[in-house]
Protein backbone atom coordinates (compact mmCIF):
# COMPACT_ATOMS: atom_id res chain seq x y z
CA UNK A 1 0.00 0.00 0.00
CA UNK A 2 2.71 2.42 0.65
CA UNK A 3 3.89 2.11 -2.47
CA UNK A 4 1.17 2.51 -4.34
CA UNK A 5 1.09 5.72 -2.45
CA UNK A 6 4.68 6.49 -2.93
CA UNK A 7 3.56 6.24 -7.12
CA UNK A 8 0.54 8.14 -6.55
CA UNK A 9 1.98 11.13 -4.80
CA UNK A 10 5.07 11.42 -7.38
CA UNK A 11 2.54 10.93 -10.26
CA UNK A 12 0.45 13.45 -8.85
CA UNK A 13 2.77 16.12 -8.27
CA UNK A 14 4.10 15.40 -11.66
CA UNK A 15 0.80 15.55 -13.15
CA UNK A 16 0.06 18.78 -11.87
CA UNK A 17 3.27 20.35 -13.11
CA UNK A 18 2.53 19.58 -16.73
CA UNK A 19 1.58 22.36 -19.13
CA UNK A 20 -1.51 20.01 -19.90
CA UNK A 21 -3.34 20.81 -16.75
CA UNK A 22 -2.83 24.37 -16.78
CA UNK A 23 -4.03 24.23 -20.50
CA UNK A 24 -7.03 22.51 -19.71
CA UNK A 25 -7.64 25.12 -17.05
CA UNK A 26 -8.03 27.64 -19.40
CA UNK A 27 -9.86 25.76 -21.74
CA UNK A 28 -12.34 25.36 -18.99
CA UNK A 29 -12.57 29.21 -18.11
CA UNK A 30 -13.20 29.58 -21.84
CA UNK A 31 -15.86 27.04 -21.78
CA UNK A 32 -17.35 28.50 -18.63
CA UNK A 33 -17.47 32.10 -19.71
CA UNK A 34 -19.40 30.51 -23.23
CA UNK A 35 -21.70 29.26 -20.36
CA UNK A 36 -22.46 32.27 -18.92
CA UNK A 37 -23.30 34.26 -22.26
CA UNK A 38 -24.84 30.91 -23.62
CA UNK A 39 -27.26 31.18 -20.26
CA UNK A 40 -28.10 34.96 -20.76
CA UNK A 41 -29.13 34.01 -24.49
CA UNK A 42 -31.33 31.04 -23.20
CA UNK A 43 -34.77 33.42 -22.34
CA UNK A 44 -36.33 31.39 -19.80
CA UNK A 45 -34.26 28.23 -19.41
CA UNK A 46 -30.82 30.20 -17.87
CA UNK A 47 -31.08 28.04 -14.52
CA UNK A 48 -31.09 24.45 -16.89
CA UNK A 49 -28.73 25.82 -19.45
CA UNK A 50 -26.60 27.12 -16.67
CA UNK A 51 -26.39 24.04 -15.18
CA UNK A 52 -26.25 21.67 -18.17
CA UNK A 53 -23.82 23.82 -19.97
CA UNK A 54 -21.12 23.87 -17.14
CA UNK A 55 -21.31 19.89 -16.16
CA UNK A 56 -20.99 19.49 -20.33
CA UNK A 57 -17.88 21.93 -20.09
CA UNK A 58 -16.65 20.00 -16.90
CA UNK A 59 -16.51 16.79 -18.60
CA UNK A 60 -15.50 17.58 -22.21
CA UNK A 61 -12.10 19.19 -20.35
CA UNK A 62 -11.84 16.60 -17.35
CA UNK A 63 -11.33 14.25 -20.36
CA UNK A 64 -9.26 15.98 -22.23
CA UNK A 65 -7.16 16.15 -19.20
CA UNK A 66 -7.47 12.81 -17.81
CA UNK A 67 -7.07 11.22 -21.80
CA UNK A 68 -3.71 13.52 -22.68
CA UNK A 69 -2.09 13.81 -19.57
CA UNK A 70 -2.23 10.31 -19.06
CA UNK A 71 -1.08 8.82 -22.48
CA UNK A 72 1.29 11.63 -22.22
CA UNK A 73 2.74 10.58 -18.73
CA UNK A 74 2.80 6.58 -19.66
CA UNK A 75 4.48 7.16 -22.73
CA UNK A 76 7.02 9.56 -21.61
CA UNK A 77 7.55 7.41 -18.79
CA UNK A 78 8.64 4.64 -21.39
CA UNK A 79 10.67 6.71 -23.94
CA UNK A 80 12.66 8.49 -20.45
CA UNK A 81 13.42 4.73 -19.53
CA UNK A 82 11.34 6.06 -16.38
CA UNK A 83 9.77 2.87 -16.17
CA UNK A 84 13.21 1.17 -15.71
CA UNK A 85 13.84 2.80 -12.55
CA UNK A 86 9.73 2.62 -11.41
CA UNK A 87 10.04 -0.93 -11.86
CA UNK A 88 13.08 -1.50 -9.95
CA UNK A 89 11.47 -0.51 -7.25
CA UNK A 90 7.93 -1.43 -7.35
CA UNK A 91 6.11 -4.81 -9.19
CA UNK A 92 4.04 -4.20 -12.32
CA UNK A 93 0.89 -4.23 -10.08
CA UNK A 94 2.00 -1.53 -8.23
CA UNK A 95 2.85 0.55 -11.03
CA UNK A 96 -0.01 0.34 -13.09
CA UNK A 97 -2.30 0.57 -9.48
CA UNK A 98 -0.23 3.53 -8.99
CA UNK A 99 -0.29 5.34 -12.07
CA UNK A 100 -4.26 5.23 -12.48
CA UNK A 101 -4.86 5.92 -9.16
CA UNK A 102 -2.65 9.31 -9.61
CA UNK A 103 -4.74 10.37 -12.49
CA UNK A 104 -7.96 9.52 -10.53
CA UNK A 105 -6.37 12.20 -8.02
CA UNK A 106 -5.82 14.43 -10.79
CA UNK A 107 -8.97 14.34 -12.17
CA UNK A 108 -10.90 14.64 -9.00
CA UNK A 109 -8.49 17.61 -7.63
CA UNK A 110 -9.01 19.45 -11.70
CA UNK A 111 -13.17 18.81 -10.47
CA UNK A 112 -13.13 19.98 -7.52
CA UNK A 113 -11.07 23.44 -9.03
CA UNK A 114 -13.54 23.26 -11.75
CA UNK A 115 -16.34 22.93 -9.70
CA UNK A 116 -15.61 25.97 -7.71
CA UNK A 117 -15.59 27.80 -10.64
CA UNK A 118 -19.20 26.77 -11.85
CA UNK A 119 -20.83 27.12 -8.21
CA UNK A 120 -19.96 30.65 -8.63
CA UNK A 121 -21.66 31.05 -11.98
CA UNK A 122 -24.06 28.66 -10.62
CA UNK A 123 -24.76 31.29 -7.70
CA UNK A 124 -24.59 34.11 -9.74
CA UNK A 125 -27.58 32.95 -11.86
CA UNK A 126 -29.25 31.74 -8.96
CA UNK A 127 -29.58 28.46 -10.14
CA UNK A 128 -27.49 26.89 -7.58
CA UNK A 129 -28.38 23.92 -5.12
CA UNK A 130 -26.44 21.87 -2.82
CA UNK A 131 -26.53 18.34 -4.89
CA UNK A 132 -25.36 20.01 -7.85
CA UNK A 133 -21.98 18.46 -6.69
CA UNK A 134 -23.46 15.12 -7.59
CA UNK A 135 -22.82 16.36 -11.23
CA UNK A 136 -19.42 16.50 -10.07
CA UNK A 137 -19.52 13.07 -8.51
CA UNK A 138 -21.30 11.73 -11.94
CA UNK A 139 -18.20 12.99 -13.95
CA UNK A 140 -15.58 11.88 -11.69
CA UNK A 141 -16.78 8.37 -12.35
CA UNK A 142 -17.39 8.56 -16.13
CA UNK A 143 -13.33 10.18 -16.04
CA UNK A 144 -12.69 7.05 -14.03
CA UNK A 145 -13.68 4.68 -16.94
CA UNK A 146 -12.19 7.05 -19.26
CA UNK A 147 -8.77 6.33 -17.69
CA UNK A 148 -8.77 2.55 -17.38
CA UNK A 149 -9.57 2.85 -20.94
CA UNK A 150 -6.69 4.84 -21.61
CA UNK A 151 -4.47 2.66 -19.40
CA UNK A 152 -5.81 -0.55 -21.44
CA UNK A 153 -4.69 0.66 -24.35
CA UNK A 154 -1.36 2.42 -23.48
CA UNK A 155 -0.59 -1.15 -22.23
CA UNK A 156 -1.98 -2.59 -25.70
CA UNK A 157 -0.41 0.02 -27.91
CA UNK A 158 2.99 0.89 -28.38
CA UNK A 159 1.86 4.00 -30.04
CA UNK A 160 0.57 6.82 -28.02
CA UNK A 161 -1.72 8.27 -31.16
CA UNK A 162 -3.08 4.77 -30.89
CA UNK A 163 -4.01 4.89 -27.64
CA UNK A 164 -5.73 8.05 -27.52
CA UNK A 165 -7.92 7.29 -30.42
CA UNK A 166 -8.67 4.10 -29.48
CA UNK A 167 -9.73 5.87 -25.62
CA UNK A 168 -11.73 8.84 -27.26
CA UNK A 169 -13.04 6.42 -30.14
CA UNK A 170 -14.29 4.05 -27.26
CA UNK A 171 -15.66 6.65 -25.20
CA UNK A 172 -17.79 8.28 -27.85
CA UNK A 173 -19.27 4.68 -28.63
CA UNK A 174 -19.93 4.16 -24.61
CA UNK A 175 -22.10 7.49 -24.51
CA UNK A 176 -23.85 6.95 -27.84
CA UNK A 177 -23.82 3.44 -27.97
CA UNK A 178 -27.22 2.55 -26.42
CA UNK A 179 -28.97 5.03 -29.00
CA UNK A 180 -27.17 4.01 -31.95
CA UNK A 181 -27.83 0.00 -31.36
CA UNK A 182 -31.47 0.69 -30.55
CA UNK A 183 -31.37 2.32 -34.28
CA UNK A 184 -29.15 -0.65 -35.81
CA UNK A 185 -31.37 -3.30 -33.96
CA UNK A 186 -34.52 -2.42 -36.34
CA UNK A 187 -33.00 -3.58 -39.64
CA UNK A 188 -31.51 -7.03 -37.94
CA UNK A 189 -34.45 -9.19 -36.99
CA UNK A 190 -32.16 -12.52 -36.39
CA UNK A 191 -32.33 -13.41 -32.69
CA UNK A 192 -28.45 -14.04 -33.15
CA UNK A 193 -27.49 -10.64 -34.32
CA UNK A 194 -29.44 -9.16 -31.64
CA UNK A 195 -28.00 -11.20 -28.79
CA UNK A 196 -24.88 -9.95 -30.45
CA UNK A 197 -25.68 -6.06 -30.39
CA UNK A 198 -26.72 -6.52 -26.52
CA UNK A 199 -23.62 -8.32 -25.39
CA UNK A 200 -22.02 -5.80 -27.46
CA UNK A 201 -23.94 -2.54 -25.45
CA UNK A 202 -23.14 -4.18 -21.82
CA UNK A 203 -19.45 -4.89 -23.21
CA UNK A 204 -18.86 -0.86 -24.36
CA UNK A 205 -19.01 1.65 -21.03
CA UNK A 206 -22.54 2.40 -20.54
CA UNK A 207 -21.70 5.90 -19.66
CA UNK A 208 -25.18 7.49 -20.63
CA UNK A 209 -26.27 5.22 -17.49
CA UNK A 210 -23.96 6.75 -14.69
CA UNK A 211 -24.52 10.33 -16.07
CA UNK A 212 -26.52 12.90 -14.42
CA UNK A 213 -26.68 16.23 -16.23
CA UNK A 214 -30.55 16.01 -17.56
CA UNK A 215 -31.55 15.56 -13.99
CA UNK A 216 -29.44 18.01 -12.86
CA UNK A 217 -30.07 20.76 -14.92
CA UNK A 218 -33.39 20.45 -13.89
CA UNK A 219 -32.91 20.21 -10.31
CA UNK A 220 -33.71 16.39 -9.75
CA UNK A 221 -32.18 14.64 -7.20
CA UNK A 222 -31.73 10.63 -8.09
CA UNK A 223 -32.40 8.31 -5.60
CA UNK A 224 -29.75 6.66 -2.85
CA UNK A 225 -29.69 3.05 -4.52
CA UNK A 226 -29.40 4.42 -8.04
CA UNK A 227 -26.10 6.51 -6.85
CA UNK A 228 -24.88 3.14 -4.98
CA UNK A 229 -25.38 1.50 -8.26
CA UNK A 230 -23.42 3.60 -10.06
CA UNK A 231 -20.59 3.83 -8.19
CA UNK A 232 -20.23 0.22 -8.25
CA UNK A 233 -20.64 -0.36 -11.83
CA UNK A 234 -17.91 2.11 -12.03
CA UNK A 235 -15.45 0.59 -9.45
CA UNK A 236 -16.12 -3.00 -10.96
CA UNK A 237 -15.58 -1.78 -14.72
CA UNK A 238 -12.34 0.04 -13.97
CA UNK A 239 -11.37 -3.17 -11.65
CA UNK A 240 -11.93 -5.12 -14.76
CA UNK A 241 -9.86 -2.82 -16.96
CA UNK A 242 -7.22 -2.74 -14.98
CA UNK A 243 -7.01 -6.21 -14.35
CA UNK A 244 -7.10 -6.64 -17.81
CA UNK A 245 -4.40 -3.44 -18.62
CA UNK A 246 -1.78 -4.92 -16.10
CA UNK A 247 -1.67 -8.49 -17.27
CA UNK A 248 -1.29 -7.05 -21.08
CA UNK A 249 1.48 -4.68 -19.41
CA UNK A 250 3.06 -7.98 -17.58
CA UNK A 251 2.83 -9.96 -21.19
CA UNK A 252 4.25 -7.17 -23.22
CA UNK A 253 7.53 -6.13 -20.08
CA UNK A 254 8.41 -9.99 -20.39
CA UNK B 1 19.22 51.65 -40.99
CA UNK B 2 16.94 50.84 -43.54
CA UNK B 3 17.73 46.82 -42.45
CA UNK B 4 16.74 47.09 -39.43
CA UNK B 5 13.54 49.12 -40.03
CA UNK B 6 12.97 46.55 -43.07
CA UNK B 7 11.12 43.03 -41.54
CA UNK B 8 8.70 45.26 -39.33
CA UNK B 9 7.79 47.32 -42.36
CA UNK B 10 7.87 44.43 -44.42
CA UNK B 11 5.04 43.34 -41.60
CA UNK B 12 3.19 46.36 -41.25
CA UNK B 13 2.28 46.71 -44.88
CA UNK B 14 1.73 43.17 -45.14
CA UNK B 15 -0.65 43.47 -42.12
CA UNK B 16 -2.43 46.50 -43.42
CA UNK B 17 -2.38 44.53 -47.09
CA UNK B 18 -4.66 41.77 -45.13
CA UNK B 19 -6.83 44.45 -43.22
CA UNK B 20 -7.42 45.80 -46.83
CA UNK B 21 -8.40 42.44 -48.70
CA UNK B 22 -10.78 41.18 -45.74
CA UNK B 23 -12.40 44.38 -45.90
CA UNK B 24 -13.01 43.84 -49.84
CA UNK B 25 -13.98 39.96 -49.25
CA UNK B 26 -16.57 41.63 -47.11
CA UNK B 27 -17.69 43.80 -49.89
CA UNK B 28 -17.82 41.39 -52.22
CA UNK B 29 -19.33 39.00 -50.27
CA UNK B 30 -22.38 41.20 -49.82
CA UNK B 31 -22.73 41.65 -53.42
CA UNK B 32 -23.06 37.64 -53.78
CA UNK B 33 -26.46 37.79 -52.12
CA UNK B 34 -25.85 34.19 -50.85
CA UNK B 35 -29.41 32.49 -50.03
CA UNK B 36 -30.13 31.89 -46.88
CA UNK B 37 -29.70 28.22 -45.51
CA UNK B 38 -32.70 27.57 -43.13
CA UNK B 39 -31.31 23.70 -42.11
CA UNK B 40 -32.18 22.23 -38.80
CA UNK B 41 -30.89 18.23 -39.17
CA UNK B 42 -33.27 15.66 -38.26
CA UNK B 43 -34.03 14.73 -34.75
CA UNK B 44 -32.95 11.01 -35.25
CA UNK B 45 -29.15 11.91 -36.12
CA UNK B 46 -29.15 14.56 -33.22
CA UNK B 47 -30.39 12.32 -30.90
CA UNK B 48 -28.06 9.40 -31.78
CA UNK B 49 -24.75 11.72 -32.30
CA UNK B 50 -25.52 13.64 -28.75
CA UNK B 51 -24.92 11.24 -26.63
CA UNK B 52 -25.18 12.13 -22.74
CA UNK B 53 -25.06 15.62 -23.76
CA UNK B 54 -28.37 15.73 -25.21
CA UNK B 55 -29.67 18.61 -22.46
CA UNK B 56 -26.85 21.10 -24.06
CA UNK B 57 -27.44 19.90 -27.24
CA UNK B 58 -30.54 21.06 -26.78
CA UNK B 59 -29.73 24.46 -25.43
CA UNK B 60 -28.46 25.07 -28.72
CA UNK B 61 -31.03 24.79 -30.96
CA UNK B 62 -33.24 26.51 -28.75
CA UNK B 63 -30.60 29.36 -28.51
CA UNK B 64 -30.24 29.23 -32.20
CA UNK B 65 -34.66 29.62 -32.37
CA UNK B 66 -33.95 32.95 -30.03
CA UNK B 67 -31.31 34.33 -32.03
CA UNK B 68 -33.47 34.11 -34.95
CA UNK B 69 -36.86 35.55 -33.31
CA UNK B 70 -35.94 39.44 -34.44
CA UNK B 71 -35.46 38.42 -37.70
CA UNK B 72 -37.84 39.83 -40.33
CA UNK B 73 -38.15 37.05 -43.42
CA UNK B 74 -41.07 35.36 -43.45
CA UNK B 75 -39.08 31.98 -43.64
CA UNK B 76 -37.79 32.98 -40.23
CA UNK B 77 -40.49 31.52 -38.37
CA UNK B 78 -40.51 27.70 -40.25
CA UNK B 79 -37.13 27.65 -39.11
CA UNK B 80 -37.46 29.14 -35.23
CA UNK B 81 -40.13 26.52 -35.03
CA UNK B 82 -38.13 23.72 -36.68
CA UNK B 83 -35.39 24.32 -33.74
CA UNK B 84 -37.40 24.38 -31.10
CA UNK B 85 -39.14 21.12 -32.34
CA UNK B 86 -35.53 19.41 -32.53
CA UNK B 87 -35.21 21.11 -28.79
CA UNK B 88 -38.10 19.91 -27.55
CA UNK B 89 -37.80 16.32 -28.64
CA UNK B 90 -34.27 16.31 -27.26
CA UNK B 91 -35.47 17.77 -24.52
CA UNK B 92 -39.11 17.74 -23.89
CA UNK B 93 -38.62 19.77 -20.44
CA UNK B 94 -37.67 22.69 -22.04
CA UNK B 95 -41.46 24.64 -21.61
CA UNK B 96 -39.81 27.66 -22.67
CA UNK B 97 -39.64 26.74 -25.79
CA UNK B 98 -43.16 26.41 -26.14
CA UNK B 99 -43.89 29.92 -25.21
CA UNK B 100 -41.04 31.37 -27.58
CA UNK B 101 -42.43 29.15 -30.69
CA UNK B 102 -46.27 29.34 -29.65
CA UNK B 103 -46.51 32.53 -28.83
CA UNK B 104 -43.65 35.36 -28.99
CA UNK B 105 -42.41 34.25 -32.54
CA UNK B 106 -45.59 34.68 -34.45
CA UNK B 107 -46.42 37.63 -35.05
CA UNK B 108 -49.42 38.86 -36.90
CA UNK B 109 -52.97 36.59 -36.85
CA UNK B 110 -51.74 34.69 -40.14
CA UNK B 111 -48.71 33.52 -38.34
CA UNK B 112 -50.36 32.45 -35.04
CA UNK B 113 -52.27 29.39 -36.28
CA UNK B 114 -48.78 27.75 -36.79
CA UNK B 115 -47.87 28.50 -33.16
CA UNK B 116 -51.06 26.83 -32.16
CA UNK B 117 -49.94 24.13 -34.11
CA UNK B 118 -46.50 23.99 -32.45
CA UNK B 119 -48.01 24.07 -29.13
CA UNK B 120 -50.85 21.23 -29.74
CA UNK B 121 -47.47 19.02 -30.65
CA UNK B 122 -46.42 20.36 -27.48
CA UNK B 123 -49.35 19.19 -25.69
CA UNK B 124 -48.68 15.50 -27.22
CA UNK B 125 -45.22 15.30 -25.58
CA UNK B 126 -46.02 16.85 -22.35
CA UNK B 127 -49.33 16.15 -21.53
CA UNK B 128 -49.05 16.84 -18.17
CA UNK B 129 -47.99 20.66 -18.97
CA UNK B 130 -50.58 23.36 -17.85
CA UNK B 131 -48.69 26.05 -19.15
CA UNK B 132 -49.19 24.82 -23.30
CA UNK B 133 -52.80 24.40 -23.27
CA UNK B 134 -52.77 27.45 -21.59
CA UNK B 135 -51.07 29.09 -24.38
CA UNK B 136 -53.23 27.54 -26.32
CA UNK B 137 -55.89 28.94 -25.28
CA UNK B 138 -54.12 32.44 -25.29
CA UNK B 139 -53.76 32.42 -28.83
CA UNK B 140 -57.52 31.02 -29.69
CA UNK B 141 -58.22 34.12 -27.65
CA UNK B 142 -55.87 36.73 -29.95
CA UNK B 143 -57.54 35.30 -33.27
CA UNK B 144 -60.98 35.91 -31.05
CA UNK B 145 -62.05 32.64 -31.60
CA UNK B 146 -63.37 32.33 -27.77
CA UNK B 147 -65.22 28.82 -27.48
CA UNK B 148 -61.83 27.22 -28.80
CA UNK B 149 -59.52 29.40 -25.92
CA UNK B 150 -62.22 28.35 -23.56
CA UNK B 151 -61.99 24.88 -24.49
CA UNK B 152 -57.91 25.29 -23.95
CA UNK B 153 -58.27 26.84 -20.80
CA UNK B 154 -60.36 24.40 -19.05
CA UNK B 155 -57.71 21.49 -20.33
CA UNK B 156 -55.09 23.71 -18.64
CA UNK B 157 -56.82 24.22 -15.27
CA UNK B 158 -57.63 20.36 -14.74
CA UNK B 159 -54.11 19.75 -15.03
CA UNK B 160 -51.92 19.25 -12.19
CA UNK B 161 -50.20 22.09 -10.61
CA UNK B 162 -52.21 24.60 -12.78
CA UNK B 163 -52.85 27.81 -10.71
CA UNK B 164 -56.37 28.61 -8.63
CA UNK B 165 -57.30 31.53 -10.81
CA UNK B 166 -57.40 29.70 -14.34
CA UNK B 167 -60.92 27.83 -13.56
CA UNK B 168 -62.17 31.15 -12.50
CA UNK B 169 -61.14 32.46 -15.87
CA UNK B 170 -62.71 29.69 -17.91
CA UNK B 171 -65.80 31.03 -18.11
CA UNK B 172 -64.77 34.34 -19.22
CA UNK B 173 -62.98 33.41 -22.36
CA UNK B 174 -66.77 32.24 -23.68
CA UNK B 175 -67.83 35.68 -24.09
CA UNK B 176 -67.83 37.10 -27.50
CA UNK B 177 -65.54 39.18 -29.58
CA UNK B 178 -64.38 42.75 -28.67
CA UNK B 179 -64.15 42.49 -24.41
CA UNK B 180 -60.65 43.58 -24.48
CA UNK B 181 -60.78 44.49 -21.14
CA UNK B 182 -61.30 40.97 -20.38
CA UNK B 183 -58.64 39.72 -22.76
CA UNK B 184 -56.31 42.35 -20.17
CA UNK B 185 -57.40 40.10 -17.17
CA UNK B 186 -56.60 36.91 -19.05
CA UNK B 187 -53.08 38.08 -19.87
CA UNK B 188 -52.22 39.35 -16.35
CA UNK B 189 -53.05 35.99 -15.17
CA UNK B 190 -51.39 34.26 -17.45
CA UNK B 191 -48.66 36.58 -16.03
CA UNK B 192 -47.92 34.37 -12.78
CA UNK B 193 -47.23 31.06 -15.08
CA UNK B 194 -43.93 33.22 -16.29
CA UNK B 195 -40.91 32.75 -14.08
CA UNK B 196 -38.01 34.33 -16.05
CA UNK B 197 -38.09 38.17 -15.86
CA UNK B 198 -37.15 38.33 -19.65
CA UNK B 199 -40.03 36.17 -20.23
CA UNK B 200 -41.72 38.14 -18.46
CA UNK B 201 -40.74 41.34 -19.98
CA UNK B 202 -42.07 40.40 -23.49
CA UNK B 203 -45.33 39.03 -22.30
CA UNK B 204 -46.07 42.58 -20.26
CA UNK B 205 -45.51 44.32 -23.80
CA UNK B 206 -48.63 42.53 -25.13
CA UNK B 207 -50.15 43.63 -21.53
CA UNK B 208 -49.62 46.97 -22.24
CA UNK B 209 -50.76 46.97 -25.68
CA UNK B 210 -54.26 45.07 -24.39
CA UNK B 211 -54.52 47.73 -21.63
CA UNK B 212 -54.34 50.44 -24.13
CA UNK B 213 -56.67 49.05 -26.52
CA UNK B 214 -59.54 48.72 -23.06
CA UNK B 215 -58.40 52.74 -22.58
CA UNK B 216 -58.55 53.64 -26.19
CA UNK B 217 -62.13 51.82 -25.87
CA UNK B 218 -63.70 53.59 -23.05
CA UNK B 219 -62.39 56.98 -24.54
CA UNK B 220 -64.37 55.95 -28.04
CA UNK B 221 -67.20 55.22 -25.78
CA UNK B 222 -67.51 58.93 -23.94
CA UNK B 223 -66.70 60.44 -27.34
CA UNK B 224 -70.00 58.29 -28.63
CA UNK B 225 -71.75 59.74 -25.26
CA UNK B 226 -70.66 63.44 -25.73
CA UNK B 227 -71.19 63.76 -29.06
CA UNK B 228 -73.88 61.51 -30.05
CA UNK B 229 -71.77 59.21 -32.91
CA UNK B 230 -68.88 57.23 -33.71
CA UNK B 231 -65.42 58.63 -33.91
CA UNK B 232 -64.71 58.15 -37.67
CA UNK B 233 -60.91 58.14 -36.36
CA UNK B 234 -58.94 57.69 -33.44
CA UNK B 235 -57.07 61.14 -33.96
CA UNK B 236 -60.50 62.75 -33.24
CA UNK B 237 -59.98 62.08 -30.13
CA UNK B 238 -57.41 64.03 -29.43
CA UNK B 239 -58.47 66.73 -31.26
CA UNK B 240 -61.57 66.86 -29.15
CA UNK B 241 -59.37 66.80 -25.91
CA UNK B 242 -60.51 63.36 -24.53
CA UNK B 243 -56.71 62.19 -24.75
CA UNK B 244 -53.36 63.87 -25.21
CA UNK B 245 -52.24 61.28 -27.65
CA UNK B 246 -52.46 57.83 -29.18
CA UNK B 247 -50.58 55.54 -26.81
CA UNK B 248 -47.82 54.03 -28.95
CA UNK B 249 -48.49 50.31 -30.08
CA UNK B 250 -46.08 48.28 -28.30
CA UNK B 251 -46.96 44.79 -29.86
CA UNK B 252 -48.80 46.08 -33.38
CA UNK B 253 -47.87 48.92 -35.79
CA UNK B 254 -50.18 51.35 -34.58
CA UNK B 255 -53.77 51.73 -33.14
CA UNK B 256 -56.43 52.53 -35.47
CA UNK B 257 -60.50 52.69 -35.07
CA UNK B 258 -62.57 49.78 -37.05
CA UNK B 259 -64.74 51.69 -39.69
CA UNK B 260 -67.73 49.19 -39.37
CA UNK B 261 -69.54 51.17 -37.12
CA UNK B 262 -72.67 50.33 -38.55
CA UNK B 263 -71.98 47.21 -37.26
CA UNK B 264 -72.75 46.63 -33.62
CA UNK B 265 -70.22 44.12 -33.05
CA UNK B 266 -67.49 46.14 -34.19
CA UNK B 267 -68.58 50.09 -33.27
CA UNK B 268 -66.14 51.63 -31.25
CA UNK B 269 -63.45 48.65 -31.19
CA UNK B 270 -60.00 49.56 -31.18
CA UNK B 271 -57.52 47.23 -33.67
CA UNK B 272 -53.77 47.42 -33.64
CA UNK B 273 -52.34 47.11 -37.21
CA UNK B 274 -50.17 43.29 -37.50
Amino acid sequence: MRKILAVIFLNFIQGLRERIFLGVVFFFIFLLGLTFFLSILSVGESAAVTRSAGLSAMEISGLFLVIFGFTFSFYNDKTSRMIEVYLTFFSRYVYTAGKLCSFLLIAFFYLILAGIFWVIILIINGAFFWQSWLGILSIFLKLSIALSLNLLFSCLFSSPIFALLCTLFIYASGEIASQALKAVIIYFKSPISLALFKTLKYILPNLDKIDLKYQLAYAQVPNANFLVSMFFYTFCYCLFLWILSTRIFIINRS
Amino acid sequence: MFKRFQLPLIGFIVFFSALYFSSRLEKSSAQLKVKKIFYVPPYSYINTISGSFKVSVADIFYIRAILSVAEEEKEYLDYILSNLRLAVELDPRLTSAYIIGGIVAPRGKEEIPQGIQFLKEGMMRSPLEWKIPFWVAFNYFQLEDYLKAGEYYKIASLLPDAPRYLKGLTAWSYYKAGKSDLGALFLEGMLDSVNDPGLLKSMERKVEWLKNIVFLEKKVAEFKNIFGQWPKELNELVDKGLIKEIPKDPFGKGYYLDDRWYDQRYAGKVRSRF
